[in-house]
Protein backbone atom coordinates (compact mmCIF):
# COMPACT_ATOMS: atom_id res chain seq x y z
CA UNK A 1 0.00 0.00 0.00
CA UNK A 2 1.10 3.55 -0.85
CA UNK A 3 1.27 5.66 2.72
CA UNK A 4 -1.79 6.67 4.12
CA UNK A 5 -0.48 10.71 3.19
CA UNK A 6 -0.15 9.94 -0.22
CA UNK A 7 -3.75 8.25 -0.23
CA UNK A 8 -5.25 11.40 1.32
CA UNK A 9 -2.84 13.85 -0.73
CA UNK A 10 -4.27 11.87 -3.45
CA UNK A 11 -7.57 12.91 -2.54
CA UNK A 12 -7.45 16.62 -3.05
CA UNK A 13 -6.40 16.20 -6.45
CA UNK A 14 -9.30 14.40 -7.25
CA UNK A 15 -13.52 16.31 -7.32
CA UNK A 16 -14.30 15.74 -4.03
CA UNK A 17 -18.39 15.45 -3.11
CA UNK A 18 -19.43 18.97 -1.71
CA UNK A 19 -21.63 17.54 1.05
CA UNK A 20 -19.77 15.88 4.06
CA UNK A 21 -16.49 15.53 2.17
CA UNK A 22 -14.91 14.25 5.69
CA UNK A 23 -16.35 11.32 4.77
CA UNK A 24 -14.63 11.17 1.90
CA UNK A 25 -11.66 11.09 3.81
CA UNK A 26 -12.42 8.71 6.19
CA UNK A 27 -12.83 6.42 3.12
CA UNK A 28 -9.48 6.95 1.88
CA UNK A 29 -7.80 5.64 5.41
CA UNK A 30 -10.49 2.81 5.55
CA UNK A 31 -8.95 -0.26 3.34
CA UNK A 32 -5.67 0.57 5.95
CA UNK A 33 -7.78 0.95 9.09
CA UNK A 34 -9.25 -2.28 8.16
CA UNK A 35 -6.90 -4.20 6.62
CA UNK A 36 -3.46 -3.04 7.35
CA UNK A 37 -3.69 -0.92 10.55
CA UNK A 38 -4.57 -3.98 12.79
CA UNK A 39 -0.72 -5.71 11.98
CA UNK A 40 0.69 -3.30 13.94
CA UNK A 41 -0.64 -4.55 17.26
CA UNK A 42 -0.81 -7.88 15.94
CA UNK A 43 2.02 -9.32 13.37
CA UNK A 44 0.19 -12.03 12.83
CA UNK A 45 -3.31 -11.58 11.73
CA UNK A 46 -2.45 -10.93 7.84
CA UNK A 47 -4.43 -13.18 6.78
CA UNK A 48 -6.96 -12.69 9.09
CA UNK A 49 -7.58 -8.97 8.45
CA UNK A 50 -7.06 -8.95 4.71
CA UNK A 51 -10.97 -9.15 3.77
CA UNK A 52 -10.95 -5.52 5.33
CA UNK A 53 -8.24 -4.31 2.08
CA UNK A 54 -10.91 -6.19 -0.37
CA UNK A 55 -13.98 -4.20 -2.35
CA UNK A 56 -16.30 -6.40 -0.40
CA UNK A 57 -15.14 -5.94 2.94
CA UNK A 58 -15.48 -1.91 2.34
CA UNK A 59 -18.46 -2.31 0.93
CA UNK A 60 -19.54 -4.53 4.08
CA UNK A 61 -17.69 -2.02 6.41
CA UNK A 62 -18.84 1.43 4.89
CA UNK A 63 -22.37 0.00 4.78
CA UNK A 64 -22.12 -0.66 8.35
CA UNK A 65 -20.80 2.53 9.01
CA UNK A 66 -23.29 4.49 7.51
CA UNK A 67 -25.82 3.29 10.55
CA UNK A 68 -23.52 5.49 12.81
CA UNK A 69 -25.36 8.32 11.30
CA UNK A 70 -28.90 9.96 10.90
CA UNK A 71 -30.90 8.37 8.11
CA UNK A 72 -31.15 11.42 6.23
CA UNK A 73 -27.59 11.48 5.24
CA UNK A 74 -26.55 7.51 5.32
CA UNK A 75 -26.63 7.70 1.59
CA UNK A 76 -24.44 10.13 0.94
CA UNK A 77 -22.19 9.06 4.44
CA UNK A 78 -22.30 5.79 1.87
CA UNK A 79 -21.47 7.21 -1.25
CA UNK A 80 -18.35 9.22 0.20
CA UNK A 81 -16.73 6.48 1.86
CA UNK A 82 -17.06 4.17 -1.31
CA UNK A 83 -15.77 6.91 -2.90
CA UNK A 84 -12.76 7.13 -0.95
CA UNK A 85 -12.03 4.04 -0.63
CA UNK A 86 -12.35 2.95 -4.47
CA UNK A 87 -9.59 5.51 -4.94
CA UNK A 88 -7.45 4.27 -2.41
CA UNK A 89 -7.81 0.58 -3.96
CA UNK A 90 -7.11 2.04 -7.38
CA UNK A 91 -3.89 3.78 -6.03
CA UNK A 92 -2.49 0.50 -4.31
CA UNK A 93 -3.65 -1.51 -7.86
CA UNK A 94 -0.67 0.39 -9.47
CA UNK A 95 1.84 -0.82 -7.06
CA UNK A 96 4.37 -4.22 -7.92
CA UNK A 97 4.82 -6.45 -5.33
CA UNK A 98 7.07 -10.14 -5.54
CA UNK A 99 4.00 -11.95 -3.72
CA UNK A 100 0.33 -11.28 -4.53
CA UNK A 101 -0.87 -8.56 -2.48
CA UNK A 102 -4.25 -7.74 -2.96
CA UNK A 103 -7.36 -9.85 -3.76
CA UNK A 104 -9.57 -8.03 -5.31
CA UNK A 105 -12.26 -10.12 -6.23
CA UNK A 106 -12.37 -12.18 -2.81
CA UNK A 107 -13.83 -14.68 -1.49
CA UNK A 108 -14.46 -15.67 -4.97
CA UNK A 109 -11.22 -16.52 -6.53
CA UNK A 110 -7.39 -15.11 -4.64
CA UNK A 111 -6.00 -14.53 -7.57
CA UNK A 112 -4.33 -11.09 -7.97
CA UNK A 113 -3.35 -8.80 -10.30
CA UNK A 114 -1.51 -5.15 -10.48
CA UNK A 115 0.11 -2.61 -12.49
CA UNK A 116 3.02 -2.29 -11.55
CA UNK A 117 4.38 1.02 -11.49
CA UNK A 118 6.10 1.19 -8.34
CA UNK A 119 7.05 -0.49 -4.86
CA UNK A 120 4.84 0.33 -2.09
CA UNK A 121 7.74 2.19 0.08
CA UNK A 122 8.58 4.43 -3.03
CA UNK A 123 5.11 6.04 -2.70
CA UNK A 124 6.80 8.47 0.10
CA UNK A 125 8.94 10.11 -2.52
CA UNK A 126 5.70 11.37 -3.94
CA UNK A 127 4.92 13.31 -0.76
CA UNK A 128 6.63 16.46 -1.44
CA UNK A 129 5.05 16.53 -5.10
CA UNK A 130 1.24 16.08 -4.19
CA UNK A 131 1.93 18.83 -1.41
CA UNK A 132 2.58 20.95 -4.15
CA UNK A 133 -0.16 20.25 -6.31
CA UNK A 134 -2.43 19.91 -3.44
CA UNK A 135 -1.76 23.26 -2.16
CA UNK A 136 -1.90 24.88 -5.61
CA UNK A 137 -5.25 23.27 -6.53
CA UNK A 138 -6.72 24.53 -2.67
CA UNK A 139 -5.55 28.08 -3.83
CA UNK A 140 -7.42 28.01 -6.75
CA UNK A 141 -10.90 26.80 -5.07
CA UNK A 142 -10.09 29.39 -2.42
CA UNK A 143 -10.04 32.08 -4.95
CA UNK A 144 -12.90 30.83 -7.09
CA UNK A 145 -15.06 30.26 -3.93
CA UNK A 146 -14.29 33.83 -3.41
CA UNK A 147 -15.23 34.88 -6.76
CA UNK A 148 -18.49 33.19 -6.22
CA UNK A 149 -19.42 34.99 -3.55
CA UNK A 150 -18.06 38.23 -4.46
CA UNK A 151 -20.29 38.04 -7.86
CA UNK A 152 -23.61 36.88 -5.58
CA UNK A 153 -22.79 39.66 -3.50
CA UNK A 154 -22.95 42.15 -6.72
CA UNK A 155 -25.94 40.25 -8.16
CA UNK A 156 -28.13 41.11 -5.24
CA UNK B 1 -34.83 3.04 -6.35
CA UNK B 2 -34.67 5.71 -4.47
CA UNK B 3 -37.67 4.32 -2.25
CA UNK B 4 -35.18 0.68 -2.66
CA UNK B 5 -32.27 3.04 -1.16
CA UNK B 6 -34.40 4.79 1.46
CA UNK B 7 -35.24 0.96 2.52
CA UNK B 8 -31.86 -0.29 2.57
CA UNK B 9 -30.40 2.97 5.22
CA UNK B 10 -33.99 3.56 6.91
CA UNK B 11 -33.47 2.94 10.77
CA UNK B 12 -36.07 -0.03 10.70
CA UNK B 13 -34.18 -3.05 12.08
CA UNK B 14 -31.21 -1.09 12.40
CA UNK B 15 -29.40 -3.11 14.81
CA UNK B 16 -29.71 -6.04 12.30
CA UNK B 17 -28.47 -3.82 9.15
CA UNK B 18 -25.60 -2.93 11.27
CA UNK B 19 -24.11 -6.71 12.78
CA UNK B 20 -25.36 -8.83 9.63
CA UNK B 21 -23.11 -7.06 7.43
CA UNK B 22 -20.06 -7.00 10.13
CA UNK B 23 -21.10 -10.65 10.83
CA UNK B 24 -20.45 -11.35 7.14
CA UNK B 25 -17.42 -9.30 7.45
CA UNK B 26 -16.02 -11.58 10.42
CA UNK B 27 -16.41 -15.03 8.34
CA UNK B 28 -14.99 -14.04 5.93
CA UNK B 29 -12.14 -13.16 7.85
CA UNK B 30 -12.29 -16.50 9.69
CA UNK B 31 -12.64 -17.97 6.05
CA UNK B 32 -9.42 -15.86 4.72
CA UNK B 33 -7.17 -16.63 8.24
CA UNK B 34 -7.75 -20.32 7.39
CA UNK B 35 -7.42 -20.20 3.83
CA UNK B 36 -4.73 -17.55 3.49
CA UNK B 37 -1.68 -19.42 4.68
CA UNK B 38 -2.22 -22.55 2.58
CA UNK B 39 -1.66 -20.15 -0.42
CA UNK B 40 1.89 -18.87 1.34
CA UNK B 41 4.03 -21.66 1.85
CA UNK B 42 6.61 -20.50 4.93
CA UNK B 43 10.58 -21.53 6.13
CA UNK B 44 9.17 -22.78 9.10
CA UNK B 45 7.07 -25.75 7.88
CA UNK B 46 10.16 -26.73 5.46
CA UNK B 47 12.02 -26.57 8.24
CA UNK B 48 10.06 -29.18 10.30
CA UNK B 49 10.94 -31.58 7.14
CA UNK B 50 13.88 -30.25 5.55
CA UNK B 51 14.59 -33.33 3.52
CA UNK B 52 11.38 -33.53 1.90
CA UNK B 53 11.21 -29.85 0.90
CA UNK B 54 14.89 -29.65 -0.63
CA UNK B 55 14.98 -27.62 -3.91
CA UNK B 56 11.36 -26.18 -3.31
CA UNK B 57 11.16 -22.80 -4.77
CA UNK B 58 8.92 -20.78 -2.84
CA UNK B 59 7.71 -16.57 -1.81
CA UNK B 60 9.65 -15.49 1.22
CA UNK B 61 7.61 -12.43 2.49
CA UNK B 62 6.95 -10.85 5.66
CA UNK B 63 10.67 -11.38 7.01
CA UNK B 64 13.05 -8.46 8.14
CA UNK B 65 16.79 -8.29 7.41
CA UNK B 66 18.13 -9.16 10.41
CA UNK B 67 22.12 -9.36 10.06
CA UNK B 68 24.30 -9.37 7.55
CA UNK B 69 26.84 -12.14 7.32
CA UNK B 70 29.24 -11.30 4.79
CA UNK B 71 29.40 -10.33 1.07
CA UNK B 72 26.93 -13.29 0.18
CA UNK B 73 25.03 -14.45 3.42
CA UNK B 74 22.80 -12.89 5.35
CA UNK B 75 19.88 -14.03 8.59
CA UNK B 76 16.21 -13.32 8.06
CA UNK B 77 13.53 -13.61 10.49
CA UNK B 78 9.83 -14.11 10.17
CA UNK B 79 7.08 -12.04 12.31
CA UNK B 80 7.42 -14.63 15.13
CA UNK B 81 11.35 -14.40 15.03
CA UNK B 82 12.24 -17.47 13.51
CA UNK B 83 15.56 -17.06 11.98
CA UNK B 84 16.99 -18.73 8.58
CA UNK B 85 20.18 -17.86 6.68
CA UNK B 86 20.20 -17.15 2.77
CA UNK B 87 22.70 -16.84 0.46
CA UNK B 88 22.73 -14.48 -1.56
CA UNK B 89 23.71 -10.85 -1.72
CA UNK B 90 21.62 -7.99 -0.56
CA UNK B 91 23.28 -4.17 0.13
CA UNK B 92 24.74 -3.79 3.35
CA UNK B 93 22.68 -1.69 5.47
CA UNK B 94 19.86 -3.42 4.93
CA UNK B 95 19.51 -4.86 8.90
CA UNK B 96 16.42 -3.93 10.42
CA UNK B 97 14.23 -3.45 7.04
CA UNK B 98 11.72 -5.79 5.32
CA UNK B 99 12.46 -8.23 2.25
CA UNK B 100 10.34 -9.97 -0.35
CA UNK B 101 12.28 -12.53 -2.48
CA UNK B 102 11.83 -15.61 -4.51
CA UNK B 103 14.18 -18.54 -2.98
CA UNK B 104 15.02 -22.21 -3.11
CA UNK B 105 14.93 -24.07 0.55
CA UNK B 106 17.79 -26.22 1.00
CA UNK B 107 18.18 -28.84 3.41
CA UNK B 108 19.33 -28.56 6.32
CA UNK B 109 17.56 -25.80 6.63
CA UNK B 110 18.64 -22.61 4.59
CA UNK B 111 17.40 -20.54 1.47
CA UNK B 112 19.47 -19.83 -1.59
CA UNK B 113 18.13 -15.85 -3.02
CA UNK B 114 16.29 -15.65 -6.38
CA UNK B 115 15.23 -12.79 -8.44
CA UNK B 116 13.21 -11.39 -8.19
CA UNK B 117 14.16 -9.36 -4.15
CA UNK B 118 13.23 -6.19 -3.18
CA UNK B 119 14.07 -4.64 0.08
CA UNK B 120 11.38 -1.84 1.31
CA UNK B 121 14.17 0.37 2.96
CA UNK B 122 11.62 3.54 3.52
CA UNK B 123 8.74 1.33 5.24
CA UNK B 124 9.66 3.13 8.60
CA UNK B 125 9.30 6.39 7.51
CA UNK B 126 6.06 4.97 5.89
CA UNK B 127 4.67 4.29 8.99
CA UNK B 128 5.06 7.81 10.76
CA UNK B 129 4.02 9.60 7.86
CA UNK B 130 0.99 7.60 7.49
CA UNK B 131 -0.03 8.26 11.10
CA UNK B 132 0.14 12.23 10.50
CA UNK B 133 -2.10 11.70 7.51
CA UNK B 134 -4.52 9.78 9.69
CA UNK B 135 -4.49 12.16 12.71
CA UNK B 136 -4.81 14.75 10.10
CA UNK B 137 -8.43 12.89 9.27
CA UNK B 138 -9.45 12.22 12.36
CA UNK B 139 -9.29 15.84 13.08
CA UNK B 140 -10.68 16.77 9.94
CA UNK B 141 -13.75 14.59 10.67
CA UNK B 142 -14.24 15.33 13.98
CA UNK B 143 -14.17 18.83 13.27
CA UNK B 144 -17.55 18.31 12.08
CA UNK B 145 -19.09 15.82 13.67
CA UNK B 146 -19.47 14.71 16.67
CA UNK B 147 -20.55 11.49 18.70
CA UNK B 148 -24.33 11.33 20.71
CA UNK B 149 -24.00 8.69 22.71
CA UNK B 150 -27.89 8.51 23.48
CA UNK B 151 -28.78 8.21 20.27
CA UNK B 152 -25.30 6.26 19.18
CA UNK B 153 -24.44 8.12 16.13
CA UNK B 154 -22.45 11.48 14.88
CA UNK B 155 -24.59 14.41 14.48
CA UNK B 156 -22.77 17.38 12.31
CA UNK B 157 -21.65 20.36 15.00
CA UNK B 158 -23.48 23.39 13.66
Amino acid sequence: MPDLMTHVLSGNLVRRPHRYRELFFVGLALPDLLGRMPMIFHKNSYWFISPGHTPIGVLLMAYAISFLFKPAIRTTVFKNLLLGASLHLFEDLLQRHITDAYYWFFPFTWKSFEIPLFWPDQSIYFIPFLLVAAGIIQIVRLRRKRRRVADGRRGS
Amino acid sequence: MGDRLSILFSDKLRWLKIALPLLILAALCVYSGIKGPELAPHFSDYLKDPDRFDGTQFMVQFTMVKEIKGPERFVVADLNGRRIDVVGSIPSGSEECFISFEAIFKAPGYLILQKPWHIYSKDRLKLYVSAIALLGVMAFFLRRFRFNLRRFCFEARR
